[in-house]
């Protein structure tokens, strides 16, 4: 069993230790793309040295494990960046006694929403107008629509809301 | 180099996750909220994918389970879930998403942020969606309502120092705002 699983979590581990070092490497490619070559280039190698040097190698194995440690750690990625309510959570953590009005913590989704319109506003899907008034661009309504469209296909009709 | 049995038939069965899902949709009004189809449809892939393990692979075992292909099977079908449930989330409660879609279906007309935070969710309004995100906090049990506060829940505290963990792991601050992505 050993064979089969152990040099795909050996890579993944290798994988993990380099990536917040890539995360911090001041360069024009996102961080994200930065992170995704690093995990096929570990893996690439991780076949290479497995059919060159290792007397038993089980190419799928190691890479369902790989694989799956991957979608582990990106799931986690998702949860802490994007998710209003981990912020939310994240927030409270630093709060004296862990606590705080309900107010204070409607005011962080509020905060929240202004960074993301900065962030639209950044890719180019909305324009930033006079008197705080605000736009979506052709690029936005072209992107909007085909997001309408896979959720149309898919039959997804909830709001951004969980009830 | 072509893969065993048990684990061209996971790859297979992963790939139908999202079509699963799909064809769920299509069948009523049961099935019409994301995660409920989401989970039937893995439960489904799971189970049609272990039958036709026990059908087409020879040498049955009582170890079945801890096979090495069963298990390199079992990650891969773990992992078509994770990427489906990812894909999924973002289109059902992407919160910039959401933003986006709201703000197209306001027009063409200049908007201010608070009327854009009134088309929230469908018109739902955004302190409903705050509302929405706190009673979910709560129905994890990560946090706690009481007398007009927010507390953190024991279980609150251990999922926030892996988050304060992960953060640090990710560099998200600079992450959000190098990626440029939704």
């Amino acid at each position: 069993m050993f064979d089969y699983f152990c040099p795909g979590i050996a890579a993944f581990l290798i994988f993990a230790v380099f990536v917040p070092i890539v995360v911090r490497i001041e360069m024009q490619t996102s961080a994200i793309i930065r992170v995704f070559y690093l995990a096929i280039t570990v893996e690439v190698i991780m076949i290479l040295i497995g059919l060159t040097s290792l007397e038993t190698f089980y190419p799928w194995h190691a890479t369902a494990a790989y694989g799956v440690l991957f979608m582990l750690l990106w799931f986690a990625y998702g949860a802490v960046a994007k998710s209003i309510s981990l912020i939310i959570a994240v927030q409270l953590a630093q709060q004296p006694d862990n606590k705080m009005k309900i107010n204070d913590a409607s005011q962080i989704a509020h905060n929240e929403f202004d960074t993301r319109i900065k962030l639209l506003c950044d890719v180019g899907y909305t324009k930033h107008h006079d008197c705080d008034k605000y736009s979506i661009t052709e690029q936005g309504k072209s992107f909007a629509n085909k997001i309408i469209k896979i959720r149309s296909i898919l039959s997804i009709s909830v709001n951004g809301l969980y009830n | 180099m072509f893969p065993e049995t048990e684990i061209s038939l996971a790859i297979l069965f992963g790939l139908l996750i999202v079509p699963l899902f799909y064809l769920l949709g299509r069948l009523g009004a049961y099935f019409a909220p994301p995660m409920r189809r989401l989970k039937i449809a893995s439960t489904l892939a799971l189970i049609v994918w272990f039958i036709s393990c026990l059908l087409w692979v020879e040498q049955m075992q009582f170890n079945l389970l801890i096979h090495p292909n069963m298990l390199a099977g079992l990650a891969i079908l773990i992992s078509a879930t994770i990427g489906a449930f990812l894909v999924i989330s973002l289109l059902s409660w992407g919160f910039t998403v959401t933003m986006l879609l709201d703000l197209n279906g306001l027009g063409e007309r200049e908007k201010s942020r608070e009327e854009w935070k009134a088309q929230y969710g469908n018109k739902m309004g955004f302190d409903y969606f705050v509302s929405d995100r706190i009673s979910l906090l709560n129905r994890l049990g990560i946090s706690q309502v009481y007398a007009e506060n927010l507390k953190l829940t024991p279980r609150g505290k251990v999922i926030t120092t892996i988050s304060f963990f992960l953060l640090w792991y990710f560099n998200v601050d600079r992450f959000e705002k190098k990626s440029g992505s939704l």
